[in-house]
């Protein structure tokens, strides 16, 4: 073995990563040339020099708990969903009993039923993902108060094309965008600021089979201490949450549509 | 309940991997509050995604989430220093070796290395710490790397030998 083929796999030799044979001439090579033998010694002080280094960074104390607990947020937000699918599926062979009066109601109803319910447990991880958003310090993938920045910065990331105004002479200025994740799909979440509150504006295609019919119907709700607006237009579905103050929620919901 | 069996197997074979995710997002960011928040957002994704982890070792899967996460953190946040991609020939040379150096480098002390360490290309810092610090083995840093294997052996050969010229310049200045 040459200098120069030792040179090359001199550090797979120092991380024993070769095979037998090239370790054996790699060896050889190390007693017969005291150049690359030296060059050798050397490598592996480095190495010694790093592993007692105590360079390694354990995780402080708080940080396994912090996590803990927002992986279980997580799991739980899951599960909720879980339990209400579980319920419905078992749900709707109970209500055709042949009572044709009961039947009837029940079947004009539940559709709305479910619909309430799939709506809460949206709301809910609506709420979760403008919790996660102030909590993990990232409130924006793209951090600009300019539409033109903001809406081409979508592009290639989803499959349509979010509706995207800076409203700041309305006191809503825009501070900028983010891809988060909605139902398992992947949405457009803008970021706007009143004051010292933020907005959350999650937008995504709305399904054609559920609420494409209520297309200008606008909801209002809590979840977990934050006021949310709902509503569907030209084919997108928004949510605004924040904590914000419902009229002023809502004042801008206004401005949007 | 599938989702509490999720959380359970999550908690059991990802949640002890905290130390080895903190060290990389550690020496990644640079900073102790920029690499809590990566680690959170590496969990949170890993959750997510333990779906379809298919078992194998998943202390290189965790990692290789917040090298991901890290860098689309790069891409969002930060100057754009980081984000330039990384030319391996033009970190690909350094100057000849001179005299032996093997026992002026054993005087390196911690806050040398660290230093140095800190100073390298952030595509040296992670294969470094993923070798050195970590212990993988070149199939490892590869799956985590998302580089070809072949690629391993050059670019830590090539890590080395900046770290071991920063030490060696900042030794015989002392």
């Amino acid at each position: 073995m040459s200098c120069k083929e030792a040179e090359e796999v001199i550090h797979g030799y120092l991380d024993s990563e070769l095979d037998v044979v090239r370790s054996l001439a790699v060896e050889q090579h190390l007693k017969d040339c005291p150049g690359c033998g030296r060059a050798y010694r050397e490598r592996q002080s480095l190495r010694t020099a790093i592993a007692g280094g105590a360079l390694y960074f354990e995780a402080p104390k708080g940080l396994e708990r912090r996590v803990r607990l927002v992986v279980r947020q997580a799991g739980r937000a899951g599960d909720r969903a879980e339990g209400r699918r579980w319920r419905w599926n078992w749900g709707w062979p109970g209500l055709m009993v042949p009572l044709t009066a009961a039947v009837l109601v029940m079947v004009l109803a539940l559709p709305l039923v479910m619909r309430h319910a799939a709506e809460d447990r949206l709301a809910e991880e609506i709420a979760s993902g403008h919790v996660r958003s102030l909590m993990v310090d990232h409130l924006t993938d793209v951090a600009s108060s300019d539409q033109h920045t903001v809406k081409p910065w979508f592009d290639g990331k989803l499959d349509f094309a979010p509706p995207v105004n800076n409203l700041a002479d309305h006191g809503f200025p825009l501070v900028g965008g983010r891809l988060d994740y909605v139902q398992g799909r992947p949405v457009a979440a803008l970021v706007y600021q009143r004051n010292k509150h933020f907005i959350n504006l999650f937008i995504w295609p709305a399904s054609s089979s559920s609420n494409a019919a209520e297309s200008v119907a606008v909801r209002q709700g809590y979840s977990q201490g934050y006021n949310l607006v709902h509503w569907n237009a030209s084919g997108m579905t928004f949510w605004a949450v924040s904590d914000l103050n419902r009229a002023e929620l809502e004042g801008f919901a206004q401005l949007i549509r | 309940m599938e989702e509490q069996d999720k959380l359970g197997r999550f908690e059991q074979s990802v949640m002890p991997h905290m130390d080895a995710a903190y060290n990389l997002a550690r020496w990644l960011t640079g900073s102790d509050p920029d690499a809590q928040d990566l680690v959170q957002e590496a969990f949170l994704r890993a959750f997510k995604f333990f779906g379809g982890f298919r078992g194998g070792n998943s202390r290189a899967w965790l990692l290789r989430i917040v090298r991901n996460a890290f860098y689309d953190w790069v891409k969002q946040n930060r100057r754009g220093e980081e984000a330039t991609p990384f030319d391996e020939e033009l970190h690909g040379t350094v100057e000849e070796r001179g005299a032996p150096d093997a026992v002026l480098l054993e005087k390196a002390d911690r806050e040398m290395l660290h230093k140095a360490i800190a100073e390298l290309p952030v595509e040296f810092r992670e294969i470094l710490v993923l070798r050195e610090l970590e212990g993988f083995s070149y199939k490892e840093i590869a799956d985590v790397a998302a580089v070809p294997l072949g690629t391993v052996m050059s670019r830590l050969a090539r890590a080395r030998e900046h770290l071991r010229a920063l030490l060696v310049a900042r030794l015989e200045a002392k």
